[in-house]
């Protein structure tokens, strides 16, 4: 397996987002014997022996499951919860997060104090400082990720976009009426915004020294976003406040909106993502992923059924802590003692929070697993991703009740363990080697859309 | 390779160069290297100079000759700032990345001070992340505390008053669509209070920017975006039409006219909900209440200083046009009055006190709390009753039984009744208003 066509490789899991974490540098722990030029034959014999050595840590990666022996009538489904195997000429190669949440820590404290000091202009230092440990601390196949961006660009393009969001936000407030035309031109210009962010993004990034590209045109993310204009103009016609005075009809499409958000949740999410998959490379090799819509629908069909079940346990653990607090404190209760009330607030509220996360951790991981197991990077790599619900809902309720617990002080250690379980859960199967991906040109870019999709919260994370 | 053999070789100075060339074998930096023009990895030594590096291919052959892969000088090779334990990253001239976790060896090798990577520096020095942690907490506290109050006053006050025309129009819409009823006052009692405030509105240098508007709904006045002021016949009812009670919170309400509160509010939360995301932008999936817990406890703050700010406002108001503070005082313990006799009744009732009575009767909530309120919808008609007793018949409910009011006022003083005028704030205030007024 030695002629691979044009170049390929991939970043696997979140390349665009990177994520926390220093660590010791395994440089030297892939001893890849791939030297010599003339090796074009020696490949095989290696590579073989290679893929039978990777077979442990694949079958550690993996606890040996196979997707075609999963569950669902519908195979592309399994992919949303197993990872693919592998073939016989492929080797795992898992990623690895060897950042430490005390490394991060004191990057993040260093660069906050400076953002906080300088009245947030050092933040694009911080935005820069901070994915750099994410990126360098992500590593896959002997190499790890670098983040190129350089901070005068990214500070004018916060300033712009920063004052656009003021004026937005002042004007919103004071002026309810005005709010839904200014949504809507933001949902115009969303597009637009997201080429550009994601092109900004993806051309900072780099692997092997070797930058990623996203190529999508305005005309792709229009095909994935149209259904926000759809929501913004419904909001224009129809404004979504329920009003008792007004007539049924009225208040019936009232709720267009809101329909029409719920009816293409899916879609926007699902396309998102494949805007990014099916638009990008690696250097000169075209990344593709090919999820079908559908999958998106079932995922967010089965959460709703998930929401409901999640709400129902939620409602009986809040009121199986409440009920027996306020009738052991019944006469407490009566006189309105404060902190019993801050108590029982807390108490009817939290089983709520908790529902809330594990429901986002359940689309979420079903989403990523849905889309990375059916992309490609070149010919010869696959993305595998195996990341599971239980524990991202874990992760996401301990780093809420650690950071609440800390005043803030375990936002580092909650990132990095973040990152780490979503880096790791990810690995690339690769058939012969790298070497064959050439670089391609660094395209021009701008970081003002990026800014303003910071600001308007467009959120186009992997 | 080690961090010895490289430094001696920087520190032999001119004999440097020749040493390396005469001495071919494994010494040198370990590194991986990446030339810029595919994604193959090459394992590579490093053989720094004062000079110039070379570039050795690491092979698998035993005997294999070296392979020089590049050759360039010192100076043209860029080595990137540290970031905790990441491999420093040299970026050669043509484009080509050698990538080295020996961080010793390259920092000796090109005789990196301090002063060239001083974040990293920083980042690395225990005494520099606690300055950072203290300075962090005290820039917060220090925001929290004056900044943010501050410059939103600062911007409020430079805001034309017409900006907040529309959403006191939209406010004013909102809650008489849901809590108000048209007012039962009589004519006669309208224009009695409105020639109070006419008054009061004049002497405040207000006129003609503030409207007063009666509704009917539990004790209260509102101050509205825009300049309305809402006066509830509830309130009157409570102050038995007394004319001065009624001023006095008329004038802490043109209080928060004139200090543009509402404008002030507005400013105050959007700028503590951009820190606190801003801080908490680097953890996905962490629940809203994360951050939305300090923004609510920070505006509660700003809230209670904008009273603090109406009422002193209120205290000079009265005495301009003849009044006193003292009014202010008895206007407070009115209602103070009232909320015990609510906790009275409660207590005495079987089903305790409904929950929602904490947050309902604040003289001037900010509008937004007012949709809580709904649930007064629900709200049973033994509830009514026993409320109407205490806002329309309040002396008569409360009479003869001064030792349980005097003991519950005592409780709620210590700080463990959540009634909203009983809190030992509203002690404070109306301590404040006596003081003012002798």
């Amino acid at each position: 397996m030695t002629s691979s066509l044009p170049p390929d490789l991939a970043p696997p899991s979140d390349p665009l987002v990177p994520v926390p974490a220093p660590a010791p540098t395994p440089l030297s722990l892939i001893p890849e014997p791939l030297a010599k030029p003339a090796s074009d034959s020696v490949g095989e014999g290696a590579a073989e022996q290679l893929s039978e050595k990777r077979a442990a840590s694949y079958a550690a990666f993996l606890g040996d499951q196979r997707a075609e022996q999963g569950a669902e009538p519908n195979p592309e489904n399994n992919l949303m919860v197993l990872a693919p195997s592998a073939r016989g000429n492929e080797r795992i190669e898992a990623f690895q997060f060897t950042g430490t949440a005390g490394d991060y820590f004191r990057v993040w404290i260093v660069n906050t104090f400076l953002v906080i000091a300088t009245l947030g202009l050092w933040s694009p230092w911080a935005k820069i400082r901070k994915r750099r440990f994410f990126l360098r601390n992500t590593w896959v196949a002997g190499a790890n990720f670098e983040f190129h961006a350089s901070p005068w660009p990214i500070l004018r393009g916060r300033l712009i976009a920063g004052a656009a969001f003021a004026i937005y936000w002042f004007s919103g407030q004071l002026n309810p009426a005005y709010a839904p035309w200014i949504a809507l031109v933001i949902a115009l210009a969303a597009p637009w915004l997201v080429v550009s962010s994601l092109r900004f993004n993806l051309a900072n990034t780099s692997y092997r020294n070797l930058r990623f590209s996203f190529e999508g045109k305005l005309r792709e993310a229009i095909i994935a976003l149209w259904p926000i204009w759809m929501v913004a103009i419904s909001t224009v016609l129809y404004p979504p406040v329920f009003n008792e005075r007004g007539s049924l009809a009225r208040n019936a499409l009232s709720g267009l909106a809101y329909v029409i958000f719920i009816a293409f949740y899916p879609y926007l999410h699902g396309k998102m993502r494949l805007l990014v998959l099916n638009h990008s490379r690696y250097g000169h090799a075209p990344i593709a992923c090919t999820t079908r819509l559908r999958t998106f629908y079932t995922i967010y069909g089965r959460g709703v059924l998930v929401a409901i079940a999640l709400y129902i346990g939620a409602a009986i653990a809040a009121i199986a802590l409440v009920a027996p607090l306020s009738a052991l404190f019944a006469s407490a209760l009566a006189s309105m003692n404060r902190a019993l009330l801050v108590v029982l607030i807390v108490a009817g509220t939290l089983p709520f929070a908790m529902a809330g996360l594990t429901w986002y951790a359940f689309t979420q991981t079903r989403l990523i697993n849905a889309t990375f197991n059916l992309t490609t990077i070149s010919t010869n790599i696959r993305v595998f991703s195996k990341i599971t619900t239980g524990a991202m809902a874990k992760l996401y309720i301990v780093n809420t009740l650690a950071v609440i617990g800390t005043l803030g002080l375990a936002i580092p250690w909650a990132a990095v363990r973040t990152a780490k379980q979503r880096v790791e859960t990810t690995a690339l199967a690769v058939s012969g080697d790298f070497d064959d991906i050439i670089a391609d040109a660094v395209p021009d870019t701008s970081a003002t859309a990026d800014a303003a999709t910071e600001f308007f919260s467009l959120d186009i994370a992997l | 390779m080690n961090a010895t053999s490289s430094s001696a070789e920087t520190n032999g100075a001119n004999g440097a160069e020749s040493a390396a060339a005469a001495v071919p074998t494994p010494s040198g930096i370990s590194a991986t290297w990446f030339d810029g023009k595919t994604a193959r990895r090459q394992l590579v030594r490093l053989q720094i100079s004062s000079r110039t590096i070379a570039v050795v291919e690491v092979t698998n052959d035993v005997a294999g000759a070296e392979k020089v892969i590049a050759h360039v000088p010192r100076d043209l090779v860029r080595v990137s700032e540290r970031i905790a334990n990441t491999p420093y990253r040299l970026q050669f001239p043509d484009g080509a990345l050698a990538i080295s976790d020996d961080h010793c060896s390259i920092e000796a090798s090109f005789q990196l001070s301090p002063r060239t990577h001083w974040l990293s520096r920083m980042e690395r020095a225990s005494w520099a992340v606690v300055i950072a942690l203290i300075g962090l907490f005290g820039a917060l506290y220090a925001a929290y505390e004056f900044a943010i109050p501050r410059v939103a006053a600062a911007v409020a006050e430079r805001v034309p008053r017409a900006a907040e025309a529309t959403l006191g129009e939209t406010t004013f819409e909102t809650l008489d669509g849901r809590m108000f009823t048209p007012t039962k006052l009589n004519a006669a009692q309208q224009s009695q209070i409105a020639d109070e405030f006419q008054k009061l509105a004049k002497a405040a240098g207000l006129e003609g920017e503030v409207t007063l508007k009666f509704r009917a709904m539990q004790p209260n006045a509102l101050a509205i975006p825009g300049g309305t002021i809402v006066v509830t016949d509830g309130l009157v009812k409570l102050f038995k039409d007394d004319t001065r009670m009624v001023s006095a919170v008329l004038a802490h309400e043109l209080g928060h006219v004139h200090h543009r509160h509402s404008l002030k509010h507005l400013l105050e939360g959007s700028v503590s909900a951009l820190i606190v995301g801003a801080l908490a932008g680097d953890v996905s999936g962490v629940s809203a209440m994360v951050t939305a817990a300090p923004v609510i406890l920070s505006t509660l703050k700003y809230t209670r200083e904008s009273e603090r700010e109406a009422d002193q406002y209120a205290f000079e108001l009265l005495r301009k046009v003849g009044r006193s503070p003292q009014d202010f005082a008895d206007a407070m313990q009115r209602l103070e009055l009232m909320e015990l006799c609510f906790a009275l009744q409660a207590k005495s009732t079987p089903g305790g006190a409904d929950a929602s009575t904490a947050d309902e009767f604040d003289i001037d909530p900010d509008t937004e709390d007012r949709s809580r309120s709904d649930a007064r919808k629900q709200r049973n008609a033994t509830t009514q009753a026993r409320r109407a007793a205490c806002i329309e018949g309040l002396d008569q409910t409360i009479a003869g039984r001064e030792t349980e009011i005097t003991q519950l006022r005592k409780q709620s003083r210590e700080g463990r009744t959540g009634y909203m005028h009983t809190h030992p704030v509203t002690g404070e205030r109306i301590r404040a208003a006596e003081s003012a007024g002798k």
